[in-house]
């Protein structure tokens, strides 16, 4: 790739949502609506033109060439040698470089793309709202700051773009600030974000200090390059972090993996991600589905050769994925909030890419990933068109009959819900059969893992299901119901061009021009990530793949029986399982196990201080200084005569003193 | 030469005593002025022929002239004294002669002149003869242009803003101070 | 000449104290701008003094900023005594303590 042109692309593809989030913020709402309604959309669609672009170019190269780091500018230089060799041991340079290669790009192309779509359906959905500029300044910001974060070459703006999609990801879920909730949502998803921050930054700290060379001497580097070249395997004892499962490489691993999690509303820091649909429905598409709770998944494959270093830690994703994906499908199947649902969804299809990722299967990881974000906006924006028909109300109860109400959005989220339940010719089977195929394959042959899998593909289709018979079949349960009608067309389009990428999206991975034995996906990322040892594409074993087809369809005929024909009774679960039903009603009860032993605590220790210490120590010691300066201001203020003779005299007197003690130095 | 020295030191004290001395203003400003032109007399006896210029033309000169302008225009009467004996001016008499001694003591302390009219240590490049070969008024335009621009250029602006302020005050309005 | 060194300072520091010793006397503000005006050349008078003697230019620079601040100080000052006087009080320094307000 020509690196001059590679650089003035991707300057675009930044600079062109950074400039309209300035305008936006500068100007503070002085822009006519019209005005900002194309500029916010404009700048996003721009940059993924750029985006195009740049994959036309990178297409063009053979696979080894396809990655290329340009460098903007230095910064923070203070290495004191040449950059090379001994010399450089006491350095840092944190240079502002993009690291443009196929996993970049792949990030890209979903940020801009997706998120340029929700811009468009932002116009429509938030037309009504007083703060329509700052909306789009924070989402313009949100498009800058994951950019920043995938395309950085370098550790330090690593960090800084994962910081600041967590600042737009708090400004935006506490959007509507008027709204109490959704600032205690902002709150707990912002504080979250920063125990992952620590993690992250710890990681890097460690990453920094102990890195060696081939020749065993300090790297002090943050260039992820380099990193990298020096961490995987081939380097020898004394090079890279330390032997394979070494304590050192181990501990960087799980660091890293607490930043994910965070990210990726991974079990235990995943209860902001529900909370944080109180932000506006179009927040929830770009944000908590498609994009930055995905950045886990991106941290997790870029790193990918300090997790090859380190299977405890690499063990550990693999079973934390698993395991919020198992529990999240659980939850998701007893909640009533429409965006709940798709919220507890997303955190299971995110774990279960957390869990390819972890056992190795980098390329389905990001395949999933890249279908999910597809589906997941697309069930988002369709959910958002029926909230908005609906005055802003969210539970499924109230719903029921959108279907002749409806019809393009009932259409739009009948094939985001088939994509997710993986039926085929849908882009959810094709990722989904891929990554459980691999998984399986790469991970530990135990029954249990098949077991999770299974039940993570049969009760997804139910819950997606059971909101699509609750709510847009039946009779209508309200008033507003009763009313809804077809969102505008600037809503709809994006809707229905995301149901259209849904449905096709997945052959993308079929390489129609023979049988490679890999798959599109693969041969293209791997160039950053590899290909696993064992490459067999689920897709090969027909049976397996007939299995999970007609498990699907358990999950869909489920709901069906349920909540469509209800030739079962809905009480059945409850009735016989109460427990069972509790637990996933009250999600596992994480929310309250957190009260009890963080916020109740904190809070009683600052009740303590405020009661015991403020009025004994702080408030005394503040008053103390107080009344002393105000007494010595008094004694003073006799001097204050007012006569300018005093005055002159007062300071010819101390002149002289002056003088004098100046000749007392003197003699 | 110091002759002119001693006629010229004891006309500017005088007049400086007559300042302070004086009854009524209108003396005290000649006083003044008669100080001043002693004073120029001093700076041609230390080669500073410029400063004698503008010490003439700008204190004698124009600040004088401004003084005498507003003596006239508000005619103060002459002090009353308060006491029959001026007590403070005897004390400001006393302060003002010790004061003198110990700066006199304190300005001469430590320093020696030497044979031909240097003080010891380190030495300028301005000596006299340079100075005058090179052209007085150059020299010191040179120096106030180069060297020393930074405070020129602050000077300008303070006699900008106390133009300004002297506008501003003297403005008719109801109530001042 | 060189015998003079001395004669320069204590003239400038007699001119002082005598200007010094003015202000904190007398109570009309003109006379004390004058022995404020006097202080000042007692200071021109030392540092052209010093520049003579040390060959240096830095005396004769400042001496004639010195000229300049104090020409700048009468305007402001002049302007003041004439609003003092303007709003009708007398022109004496004991009578105007408005300042400890």
């Amino acid at each position: 790739m020509n690196p001059q042109l590679t650089l003035v692309l991707s300057a675009v593809v930044l600079g062109l949502p950074t400039a309209s989030f300035a305008v936006n913020a500068v100007t503070a709402g002085r822009l006519p609506r019209r005005v900002v309604a194309y500029l916010g959309p404009g700048s996003v669609l721009g940059a993924f033109v750029a985006t195009l672009v740049l994959l036309a170019t990178m297409l063009a190269q053979s696979p080894s060439h396809r990655g290329v780091t340009v460098t903007f500018w230095r910064w923070l230089n203070a290495s004191t040698g040449s950059g090379s060799g001994v010399s450089a041991h006491a350095g840092l340079s944190a240079a502002f470089s993009l690291r443009i290669d196929p996993l970049a790009i792949l990030m890209m192309l979903v940020i801009t793309g997706i998120g340029g779509l929700i811009h468009v359906y932002s116009v429509g959905y938030m037309a009504e709202d007083a703060s329509f500029n700052r909306f789009f300044a924070l989402m313009n910001l949100f498009i800058t700051s994951m950019l920043v974060l995938v395309m950085s070459n370098s550790l330090v703006f690593l960090i800084i773009g994962w910081a600041m999609v967590a600042f737009a990801s708090y400004a935006l879920i506490a959007f509507w600030y008027q709204r109490p909730s959704a600032v205690v949502a902002g709150r707990k998803a912002f504080i979250t974000q920063v125990i992952g921050d620590v993690g992250l930054v710890l990681a890097a700290f460690l990453i920094f200090l102990n890195l060696r060379g081939p020749s065993g001497h300090l790297l002090h580097t943050v260039d992820l390059q380099t990193i990298f070249a020096n961490v995987g395997p081939g380097a020898h004892f004394h090079g890279g972090l330390g032997p394979v499962g070494g304590g050192m490489v181990t501990a960087i691993g799980i660091l890293l993996f607490l930043g994910a999690a965070a990210k990726s509303a991974q079990w235990p820091l995943h209860t902001w991600l529900p909370d944080a649909m109180e932000g506006p429905t179009p927040v929830s598409a770009l944000i908590h589905a498609a994009t930055m709770v995905t950045a886990g998944v991106y941290l997790v494959a870029r790193f990918h050769p300090v997790f090859q270093q380190a299977p405890v830690a690499a063990g550990l994703v693999a079973v934390v994925g698993i395991g919020t994906a198992l529990m999240a499908a659980i939850i998701g199947c007893t909640q009533f909030d429409i965006k709940r649902v798709i919220a507890y969804s997303t955190m299971s299809q995110i774990g279960l890419m957390i869990f390819a990722v972890g056992v190795g299967a980098y390329s389905a990881g990001m395949f999933q990933f890249f279908t999910h974000a597809c589906f997941k906006a697309l069930l988002f924006l369709a959910a958002g068109n029926v909230i908005h028909a609906l005055q802003d109300d969210q539970d499924i109860r109230v719903m029921g009959g959108l279907r002749r109400r409806m019809r393009w959005t009932f259409l739009a989220f009948t094939t985001g819900s088939l994509a997710l339940a993986g039926i085929p010719i849908f882009a959810g089977f094709f990722s989904k059969e891929e990554l459980l195929g691999q998984g399986l394959a790469l991970g530990p042959a135990v029954p249990w893992l098949w077991v999770i899998g299974v039940s993570v593909n049969v009760l997804t289709s139910f819950y997606i299901f059971r909101v699509v018979w609750v709510a847009f079949t039946g009779e209508p349960r309200s008033e507003h119901a009763e009313h809804a009608h077809e969102a505008p067309t600037v809503m709809l389009l994006p809707v229905l061009m995301l149901a259209v990428l849904s449905t096709v999206v997945g052959f993308l991975n079929i390489d129609f021009a023979g049988f490679a034995p890999v798959t599109v996906f693969q041969a293209f990322l791997q160039p950053v990530v590899g290909i696993p040892a064992a490459h067999a594409s689920y897709l090969v074993d027909g049976l397996a793949l007939l299995a999970g087809v007609l498990l699907s369809l358990l999950g869909l005929g489920v709901a069906w029986a349920v909540y469509g024909r209800q030739v079962l009774s809905r009480e059945w679960i409850p009735q016989r399982l109460p427990w069972l039903y509790q637990l996933s009603f009250r999600k596992f009860y994480w929310d309250e196990v957190y009260d009890m032993a963080l916020v109740t605590p904190v809070l009683a220790l600052a009740t303590g201080v405020r009661r015991v210490l403020e009025p004994g120590v702080f408030d005394s010691a503040v008053g103390g200084v107080r009344d002393a300066v105000a007494q010595l201001s008094a004694d003073l203020r006799t001097f204050q005569t007012g006569f300018l003779k005093d005055y002159a005299l007062w300071f010819f007197f101390f002149a002289v003193l002056g003088v004098v003690l100046m000749g007392l130095r003197l003699t | 030469m110091s002759v002119v020295f001693g006629l010229a030191a004891v006309i500017a004290f005088l007049g400086a005593l007559g300042v302070v001395l004086s009854q009524r203003t209108i003396y005290s400003a000649m006083s003044l002025v008669l100080n001043m032109v002693a004073l120029a007399v001093l700076f041609l006896l230390l080669d500073a022929q410029f400063i004698a210029a503008v010490q003439i033309i700008v204190y004698a000169g124009a600040v004088m002239v401004l003084f005498v302008f507003i003596i006239a225009l508000l005619s103060p009467g002459a002090e009353e004294r308060l006491r029959s004996v001026e007590l403070r001016l005897l004390l400001g008499g006393v302060g003002a002669v010790a004061f003198t001694l110990l700066i006199g003591r304190l300005t001469l302390n430590g320093i020696t002149v030497g044979a031909h009219g240097r003080l010891h240590g380190a030495l300028g490049p301005f000596s006299p003869v340079a100075v005058n070969a090179h052209g007085q008024v150059q020299t010191l335009g040179d120096q106030l242009f180069t060297t020393y621009l930074l405070p020129f250029e602050v000077t300008s602006l303070l006699l900008l803003v106390a133009a300004v302020g002297a506008v501003y005050l003297s403005r008719r309005r109801r109530q001042l101070v | 000449m060189s015998g003079l060194f001395p004669g320069f300072l204590i003239l400038s520091a007699a001119m002082f104290a005598i200007g010094a010793a003015g202000v904190l006397v007398r109570r009309n503000p003109l006379v004390v701008f004058m022995c404020i005006e006097l202080m000042l050349n007692s200071a021109n008078l030392a540092l052209v003094t010093y520049a003579r003697y040390t060959h240096t230019m830095a005396g004769q620079v400042f001496a004639l900023i010195v000229i300049a601040v104090a020409a700048s100080e009468v305007v402001v000052g002049l302007a003041l005594i004439t609003g003092v006087y303007r709003s009708g009080r007398r022109l004496d320094l004991d009578e105007l303590s408005e300042m400890s307000e």
